[in-house]
């Protein structure tokens, strides 16, 4: 293994994972000073029960929930973060918990920043201002449905990015009971979002040890569990696997940056409404194929992760690269099984492809060219299973 | 003057790209599956347009047809409508409008005009029985439609005409015909986008007559008599305009207030019709012919203007908090000049007072307050400064700047002004219309909230209601008359009049199959039957009449459906799922789900909200 001679890393999130992992939220509250947490959470959740787990867990400590905040449902704005934060300070809560992926976290760092720095919006940050912190000890709960952003210091919040160190979650509780998947579309759209994250990580030309260092278990545990949890959803084991590997994903995408095919999905996402699991699910084969075909190797440590020690060692040092992009591609494509297989099958119009890739383009800021945005989409909008 | 019996069964396909044109027939059995207007809008793009095409490409195409009943002096018959790909919500867009472009393309021999391609450089369009010339535009280009409409009518008896908003590509601008419009989807921008200002038409070359005149004669007479009768049709709206549903709305707590996040204002008296008739001393401006007489003008500020429409006064009005008729009355003005849709605007600038509030834009906007909302408006339509990010409607917008959750709208097309936390029939409605949020695809809010014939919040036979009245207006849309005789249609039989309404109420919750189909709807049918010379059978035409009606919305679906909208498209703002109001103690919301499963079962689509194989054989339509 080669040491760059200069590399940037930062974690933070301290992860607590289990099949009953959730009976220690009180007392990671407790170790953050906190005795009254706000949870927010979303219409989704509710409906599968997991509030009432979530509750359970407080029965035997001295932390009381102050309030649950449950109407988020696909989108974080400004709108439900002033309400949210409104309970949270007529309540008297002094942290924050948030039960769920994507939306409900990006809006529990809202309410965060709104609280903790007597915000009435964040309008400052849009505009460019630093969150001066420290923030309210914030928890975060994942079920099966990611965004990718959980484990990330920034959010999304009405369509804004919004990156600062002090958005890290403090805890990660990855409970079994709350991580299975609600369907196996929604496991396999977490999954694809996780893999290309975790490809991205280990495909990324200027290698870093410590990205590799998560992003490499992360995609074993896909390699092993993705298939079986988008198959059985409710398997506790495997969409605990799947969860642990989105936050490892997650985390080792935040310092290695969004790469060509997050940015096409995201703006494919933008453009269409199709969520971004399913644009990444269709794209990613798509992408791995075409780098496989172009004579650019990529680096072993994605043949390592994905076909293990055994398999890394029978496969010629030669044919490691295409190994992995091979083995990376099928695993991408057997998610077929719960999600489209093309752009065409997804009724995405022809027409807006263009504007798609122009606009990935310039999100990239010059990074990715909108020719090459264009080619991948293109071949995803034919793409055959 | 040549007569024809029953209709002319002409179409003209014109080619703006090739400045060429060519007549096509209707097809005898599109007629009979179809009806005309816009059924038969809809079946002749189905046939001509492949999907995916940029709403503003010169591929798109727009077809402009008249019903059967247009020119026969049937009541409230002077409509036509408009089908196209809309640019707003880049599905499907159906309009419908009174003005007298519909009666002078009917009465020059046409049943309807197809426009493909893309002038080189702005052109208006002369029709007559011959065919039709192709003239430029550059003298009235850049006018309003008024100007530019009066140019026109020297040509013609009848025109269809757009704006300065139309020409800068403004997503809801509108076609202006006399003093009515093609109002949502934006039809404006799709004239735009191919260079074309307007199309007169001369009018006046052929007579239309029923084939059965003396049965045409009596049905005709006895239509005439119940809309004479029915309490809204002779009444409030005869004399108060649709501004009578201020008052009512304001009652039943689905009046829209500050964004949709109230029902109902103190100070909506203010803008009500009645408020209005007498303040600005009204008369009747009407589409022709008309018996129920909607349409009224008024003096304000020493001049007659038209009285804004009860969705101009929610939208521009209530839910901006702006009480004052008049300024109302002359952003309507500003809009009918510029040629943009009222609803579009008035949700837009909703969303645009909202995402200030909450520091997402910067603009002068504020709710209660008039200032800035004129300039806005002219930014808007002339695609200056934020006004060219806003007149791409509150969904680009808000995916722009943020504020998705208070962007009221369903599919990219902003909602009309009824809250449906207070009538959840139409929240269903709404999320299943297939041009995106629109009162006029299922008008259940009138049983819920307005005539007490259901209960509106109770979610029993509501799919059942709303798949029953999108199939019975389709089928209106496409004879094609006005809306509004549903209100004599469908209560003015003995059985429905006679009957307490406690007792259709009951039976409307418990048995609303029974109830809607003991609905007598025979007037509709009866006169279409005449004038084409087709025998009527009791009953069993009334149900092929209902039947084309459900194909006209079944293929419209299918074709959106092909357009990439599904099951997660057929929802509604965020803020009617989860928000409740401060008006409504028991802060209803709209529980869609379990409304949406049931309605894609009765209508014969999959789980994903496609209509399946067997739904499309049944109803004839071929898959494509």
């Amino acid at each position: 293994m080669q040491i760059p001679d200069n590399y940037e890393f930062l974690i933070y999130p301290k992860i607590v994972s289990g099949q009953c992992a959730l009976e220690n939220l009180p007392t990671e509250l407790d170790g953050n000073n906190a005795q009254k947490p706000l949870v927010i959470t979303s219409q989704a959740v509710v409906r599968n029960g997991l509030t009432k787990i979530l509750v359970k867990a407080f029965y035997d400590s001295a932390v009381v929930i102050g309030a649950i905040y449950d109407p988020v449902l696909d989108y974080a704005g400004i709108s439900q973060a002033q309400q949210a934060a409104r309970l949270f300070l007529e309540r008297g809560c002094d942290a924050i918990v948030a039960l769920g992926g994507g939306p409900v976290v990006a809006l529990a760092k809202a309410v965060n920043v709104l609280v903790s720095e007597r915000q009435e919006t964040l309008q400052p940050y849009y505009n460019g201002a630093a969150i001066a912190g420290p923030l309210k000890p914030l928890i975060v709960v994942p079920s099966g449905a990611s965004d990718g952003q959980e484990a990330m210091p920034a959010m999304t919040v009405d369509n804004r990015a919004i990156t600062s160190e002090k958005l890290f979650p403090g805890v990660f509780v990855l409970d079994g009971r709350v991580t299975v998947g609600e369907s196996p579309q929604a496991v396999a759209e977490s999954g694809a979002i996780a893999l290309t994250q975790a490809v991205t990580a280990l495909t990324m030309e200027a290698p870093n040890p410590m990205i590799d260092a998560l992003a490499h278990p992360s995609l074993g545990l896909l390699a092993q569990h993705l298939l079986p949890a988008v198959r059985r959803p409710k398997d506790k084991g495997a969409g605990l696997a799947v969860a642990n590997a989105a936050v490892l994903a997650s985390a080792a995408g935040a310092n290695s940056g969004p790469g060509l095919l997050f940015v096409l999905g995201e703006a494919l996402a933008e453009a269409t409404g199709v969520s971004l699991g399913k644009c990444l699910g269709i794209l990613l084969p798509v992408a791995l194929d075409t780098l496989g075909q172009s004579n650019r190797p990529v680096r072993d440590a994605l043949c390592l992760a994905m076909a293990g020690l055994e398999g890394f060692a029978a496969t010629p040092a030669n044919e490691r690269s295409n190994k992995g992009l091979e083995l990376a591609a099928a695993l991408a494509r057997e998610l077929k099984v719960a999600l489209p297989a093309s752009l065409q099958a997804l009724r995405v119009q022809h027409h807006l492809l263009d504007p798609v890739a122009q606009a990935a383009a310039a999100k990239s800021g010059g990074r990715f060219q909108a020719a090459e945005c264009r080619a991948i989409l293109g071949q995803a909008w034919e793409a055959n299973a | 003057m040549k007569t024809i019996a029953g209709s002319n069964n002409r179409i003209l396909e014109i080619n703006l790209s090739t400045q060429q044109f060519h007549e096509s027939a209707i097809d005898p059995r599109d007629r009979e599956l179809y009806l005309g207007g816009k059924g038969l809008g809809l079946k002749l793009l189905y046939d001509r347009m492949t999907p995916g095409v940029d709403p503003l490409g010169e591929h798109n195409m727009m077809a402009l047809c008249t019903g059967v009943l247009m020119a026969t002096g049937a009541p409230c018959s002077g409509r036509f409508e408009a089908v196209t790909k809309s640019p707003l919500t880049g599905i499907m867009a159906t309009a419908s409008c009174g003005g007298p472009f519909g009666m002078a393309l009917k009465t020059s021999g046409w049943d309807g005009l197809i426009l493909t391609g893309k002038a080189a450089v702005p052109t208006y369009l002369v029709v007559d029985s011959q065919g039709v010339q192709f003239k430029a535009a550059a003298g009235i280009w850049g006018q309003d439609t008024e100007a530019a409409q009066e140019k026109l009518l020297e040509e013609g008896k009848g025109a269809i005409i757009i704006g300065q908003a139309g020409e800068n590509l403004v997503r809801f601008a509108n076609i202006r015909s006399g003093h009515r419009f093609l109002g949502r989807g934006g039809m404006g921008a799709v004239l735009g986008a191919k260079n074309l200002k307007g199309i007169v038409a001369k009018g006046g070359e052929v007579r239309i007559a029923p084939v059965f005149k003396e049965r045409f004669s009596k049905i005709n007479k006895r239509l005439g008599q119940s809309i004479n009768r029915n309490p809204v049709t002779s009444g409030s709206f005869r004399y108060y305009g649709t501004n009578a549903n201020v008052h009512l709305s304001n009652a039943a707590g689905i009046l829209p207030v500050r964004n949709f996040t109230g029902g109902s204002h103190g100070e909506a008296h203010k803008v009500s019709g009645e408020t209005m008739a007498e303040q600005f001393k009204t008369t009747w401006d009407t589409c022709k012919p008309c018996l129920i007489k909607c349409g009224h003008r008024g003096t304000i500020n020493g001049q007659s203007r038209p009285i804004p429409e009860y969705e101009t006064v929610g939208l521009l009005g209530t839910n901006l908090e702006i009480f004052d008729p008049v300024v109302i009355s002359e952003w309507n003005e500003l809009c009918g000049q510029y040629g943009m849709d009222t609803i579009t605007l008035g949700g837009t600038l909703a969303w645009a007072m909202e995402a200030t509030e909450k520091g997402l834009i910067q603009t002068d906007l504020k709710f209660g307050s008039p200032q800035g909302v004129s300039e806005m408006i002219a930014r808007i339509a002339l695609g200056q400064g934020l006004g060219k990010d806003l007149a791409m409607g509150s969904r680009w917008a808000s995916k722009k700047y943020g504020g998705e959750d208070f962007a009221m709208h369903v599919k990219g097309m902003e909602l009309p002004a009824y809250d449906p936390r207070g009538a959840v029939g139409q929240g269903l409605a709404y999320a299943t219309a297939n041009r995106g949020g629109c009162h006029l695809s299922a008008y259940v809010l009138a049983l819920e909230a307005f005539f007490g014939m259901a209960d509106p919040h109770a979610l029993r036979w509501k799919p059942y209601m709303v798949k029953f009245f999108e199939d019975v207006y389709a089928a209106v849309n496409s004879l094609h008359i006005c809306h509004f005789t549903a209100f004599a249609v469908e209560l003015e039989p003995l059985l429905i009049k006679l009957s307490p309404t406690f007792v259709v109420k009951i039976l409307n919750q418990n048995l609303s199959p029974l109830a809607l189909n003991l609905m007598d709807l025979s007037f509709w049918p009866e006169l279409w039957h005449a004038i084409l010379g087709k025998r009527y059978i009791p009953y069993l035409s009334m149900l092929k009449f209902r039947k084309a009606g459900e194909r006209v919305h079944v293929l419209e679906r299918y074709m959106n459906t092909r357009e990439g909208i599904s099951k997660k498209d057929d929802t509604l703002p965020r803020r009617l799922l989860t928000e409740g109001r401060r008006c409504d103690s028991a802060q209803h919301t709209v529980p869609l789900a379990p409304m949406l499963e049931k309605y894609y079962k009765i209508r014969g689509f999959d789980a994903d909200g496609i209509p399946t194989a067997r739904t499309l054989q049944r109803l004839g339509i071929a898959v494509k």
